[in-house]
């Protein structure tokens, strides 16, 4: 039903080129995915691959301080990067004419950029993000709730434990030395995916590829690292104060990870239970019971252990607990009575609008391209996940609700209100 | 094919810009329907997906001011049950085949979006139809709705960027429609009853007053027209008369409109009256605004971001309404800089009358401005979005062809003019949410200093 015709080659520097033809619009996408994120950071260092994310925007051998975003712009083209447990990405969407000058600023700061960075860069993107950090997380209702649920549920020294943000006395330890470290260590062809989409012809990329790419050496080796699955560690459940009017409650379970067995079910499971209003905890929460103001469910993609966030604000005047336990009365439903048939369709086809609404962006299939190709080594992983989505049965998604929606794997976290965000005396 | 020797690239400077692609926006077929129903569709099939905006041009600039909320509560009971089905019958049906239905209401009109895999394009379109002609408002349903209402409302005070937005509505636009938010507040959502919805329905939910854009995967245009007439036969009604909204006052003098917020940023805002939609000065703004905060290298984020480091990003926008809408620039900085925040800002914006676009500059804003019109026309739902835009403010069938020659003609004289009428510093409100007590002094020296709680009243300091 969905095919994306993908063609690949790997340079002798170990970079892998991937190209999908689109000539709908004259338009392409540049994305670069390294094989790096907040997981491989050393302890004490938490932030800084997206610390250093944001360094790779300024500047390079070749390319000015303030000038990449200038020449994207110039040319009409959009263009971001981010960081998450297990990779960084890079990504331009241009104007096809100006495919070359995404390859060049992106081989440029990946061959090319140690020259070019500086104590003042780096002092002034490390102000940017711990600006970044309490805009987006302390300075917002329940920012601080996804971070501490990780340290719950991850043992100390587990790649999973801390946020990608980091922490503030992290990035300040962040040094010039630890920069270019870093850089060698990750930041190498052989540690990379090129993804090239849209408007091209594919021997015009693979030709441009090499041409830019092929005389960056090859690295001794990225250090890879493995986030073991965390063991029960108690059934942990805690409670955090904040500045709210409203309790919250997350709910945390281990899943499947991205693109493993189970992963597509778990998909599923999170439409059934919390993507539209007929789900069965938003109808039960909001609509029937009116205790929530809203829920969702969710399974974060990542690389080696999944996470499945089921999230409830409660109504005023609802007690957190409530929530909580009509929460686990419908999983508990649907472990022991199963599924409706059309309930789960239901499922599959809000799970498989979701998919091709995501890749009819030339970007974000080039995203779900690299991120096949990087945590499966299967690129072509994209052109199964319709049939994968479509072939899951009711059966199929109860199973999996038995076997990852246990106490075992479960973290609870309370968010509740508080004058001054901390816990009254 | 190129030879694959040693590559012998220059790296030092830009690659050399291929000739520039044939843009070709997409141009929409106009069918007539019996009611006067307006359809406009677009053909875009290379995925398998339909993405519609069904578009009323009555939003909430309609509401009575005292029953605030009306318009965005009428759409958002139109799923709560119909004259066949209820809410979770109506919910059932949508979730069962897939389709994601969106309800947006701003001041100026009311869109619902629906996408969907043209597979279900026939259940979609028939379940769309019932929603929009037939609504059953049932009291209980609303009672639902307004208390989710006012969650949301009492919420947002927990948000120092809603808190912000929302105080800075009220320092520009007063008591013009424009000042209050479109969902109401809460003294007006508490009023609203079945009744009101019913009336703004009868009123403004008409067919020939409103547009369906379609746009992917279709079937042909007379298959199409056919399937339509059926499915939308039992809408009727004519145009209502619309109401021609005042233009705003533009602000007398500065204002300082202080919320009192400890939090580990400050949210900033600074606002004033800009231009209407179909103002003929509209490009030469869009330019004027790329310069000062419309894109990352323009003079607001590189002060504050780039070089001072105290924000994580600054950016500013006009918002072209039916009448004059607001001009917006906004960031959140580290506390510590509130009051220095505040005063770059200013200087930022002054210095658009003061130290006129370099070349650089200008190019900049044009070229961002012009050769992105490809990438913003990509995907079903960024068509589907623009075609609305232009159904709401009535923008001409070709005017995003024309819309690059507006923009490259926009001459630095005439950036210069748009900033001295729409940033005239002396007429602008500034907002800040922040540690506000201990910086009295220092913003009182800015305008007209106001301390105002987070629902934008007036405060005691």
């Amino acid at each position: 039903m969905l095919e994306f015709k993908l063609v690949e080659q790997t340079l002798d520097n170990g970079l892998r080129v991937i190209v999908q033809e689109d000539h709908t619009t004259p338009v392409v996408s540049v994305h670069v995915m390294y094989h790096v994120g907040s997981k491989h950071e050393r302890p004490g260092r938490t932030g800084f691959a997206h610390l250093f994310e944001h360094l790779m925007f300024q500047g390079s051998e070749n390319v000015v301080e303030d000038a990449h975003f200038k020449y994207i712009q110039n040319a009409g083209g959009s263009l971001n990067g981010s960081t998450w447990f297990d990779r960084t990405n890079y990504f331009e969407t241009l104007p096809s004419n100006e495919l070359e000058l995404g390859l060049w600023l992106e081989s440029d700061r990946m061959g090319f950029f140690e020259s070019a960075i500086t104590q003042e860069k780096l002092d002034n993107q490390r102000n940017v993000v711990k600006n970044e950090r309490l805009q987006s997380y302390e300075n917002r209702p329940y920012g601080l709730a996804v971070e501490t649920i990780l340290s719950m549920v991850y043992p100390e020294g587990h790649p999973y434990r801390h946020p990608t943000i980091g922490f503030m006395e992290d990035l300040d330890a962040a040094s010039l030395e630890d920069v270019k470290a870093f850089f060698h260590q990750f930041y190498t062809p052989d540690n990379a995916v090129l993804v090239l989409a849209g408007d091209l012809e594919a021997d015009e990329g693979f030709d441009l590829a090499h041409e830019y790419f092929g005389d960056i050496p090859r690295g001794s080796g990225a250090l890879q690292v493995s986030a073991p699955m965390a063991p029960p560690i108690g059934r942990p459940r805690d409670r955090i104060f904040d500045r709210v009017q409203f309790p919250r409650v997350y709910i945390f379970h281990h899943s499947p990870a991205y693109g493993q067995q189970g992963f597509e079910e778990a998909d599923v499971l999170s439409y059934v239970l919390g993507q539209g209003k007929s789900s069965r905890l938003y109808h039960k929460l909001v609509y029937e019971d009116r205790i929530a103001q809203d829920v969702t469910a969710q399974v974060w993609p990542t690389e080696d252990c999944g996470i499945c966030f089921i999230v409830a604000t409660a109504r005023p005047g609802v007690d957190v607990a409530e929530l909580e336990a009509k929460i686990l009365d419908v999983l508990i439903e649907v472990q022991r009575r199963g599924l409706e048939h059309r309930e789960a369709e239901g499922g599959v086809n809000r799970a498989l609008r979701n998919l091709v609404a995501e890749l009819d962006s030339i970007g974000s299939r080039s995203d779900a391209i690299a991120t096949a190709a990087t945590f499966l080594d299967n690129p072509a992983y994209v052109n199964e996940v319709f049939a994968n989505i479509a072939a899951v049965t009711p059966e199929a998604v109860v199973a999996i609700a038995d076997e990852w929606l246990t106490e075992e794997r479960r973290a609870v976290l309370h968010v509740l209100p508080s004058e001054d965000g901390v816990e009254a005396e | 094919m190129r030879a694959r020797g040693p590559p012998t690239l220059d790296r030092s400077r830009r690659p050399v810009s291929g000739p520039a692609p044939k843009i070709q926006l997409p141009r929409f077929e106009r069918l007539p329907l019996g009611n006067e129903l307006t359809l406009l569709a677009v053909r875009h099939d290379d995925l398998p997906e339909v993405s519609v905006r069904l578009v009323i041009p009555s939003g909430a600039a309609d509401d009575h001011r005292d029953r605030a909320g009306t318009a965005l509560l009428t759409a958002r009971a139109l799923t709560e049950g119909t004259e066949e089905r209820s809410a979770h019958e109506v919910a059932q049906a949508l979730d069962f085949i897939g389709a994601r239905l969106n309800v947006e209401v701003t001041h100026d009109g009311t869109i619902l979006s629906l996408a969907f895999l043209s597979r279900v394009f026939d259940e979609a379109i028939e379940l769309l139809a019932e929603i929009v002609s037939r609504p059953a408002f049932e009291e209980s349903e609303v009672d639902r709705l307004k208390d989710k209402r006012l969650d949301e409302i009492v919420s947002g005070r927990d948000e120092p960027r809603i808190v912000a937005n929302l105080n800075l509505a009220g320092a520009i636009f007063g008591d013009h429609p424009y000042g209050l938010s479109a969902g109401g507040v809460e003294e007006t959502v508490k009023t609203l009853s079945g009744a009101d919805l019913r009336e703004f329905h009868d009123r403004y939910y008409r067919p020939a007053a409103a547009t369906l854009v379609l746009v992917g995967d279709l079937p042909g245009s007379e298959e199409l027209a056919k399937r339509l007439e059926s499915v939308f036969s039992g809408w009727n009604g004519d145009a209502a008369a619309q109401t021609t909204l005042p233009d705003p006052d533009p602000i007398a003098a500065r204002r300082i409109w202080a919320v009192d917020w400890s939090g580990p940023q400050s949210e900033l805002r600074i606002g004033g009256v800009g231009i209407a939609r179909l103002d003929p000065v509209y490009p030469a703004v869009k330019v004027m605004n790329s310069i000062v905060g419309g894109l990352f290298s323009s003079r607001l984020n590189m002060n504050l971001r780039e070089d001072k480091g105290w924000t994580y990003g600054a950016s500013s926008r006009f918002e072209g309404r039916k009448q004059r809408g607001p001009f917006r620039a906004a960031t959140a900085v580290d506390a510590q800089h509130t009051a220095a925040a505040v005063r770059e800002m200013l200087s930022e914006i002054e210095s658009m009358h003061t130290t006129p676009p370099t070349r650089e500059e200008l190019e900049l804003a044009r070229n961002a401005l012009t050769l992105s019109m490809p990438r913003l026309f990509e995907t079903v739902n960024q068509v589907a979005a623009r075609v609305g835009d232009q159904v709401i403010y009535g923008l001409p069938e070709d005017y995003w062809e024309r819309y690059s020659d507006l923009v490259r003609d926009v001459s630095a004289a005439e950036v210069h003019d748009a900033a001295v009428r729409y940033l005239d510093s002396d007429r602008l409100a500034v907002v800040v949410v922040g540690p506000v007590a201990e910086l009295k002094e220092e913003l009182a020296e800015l305008g007209d200093l106001e301390f105002r709680d987070v629902d934008g009243r007036p405060a005691s300091a």
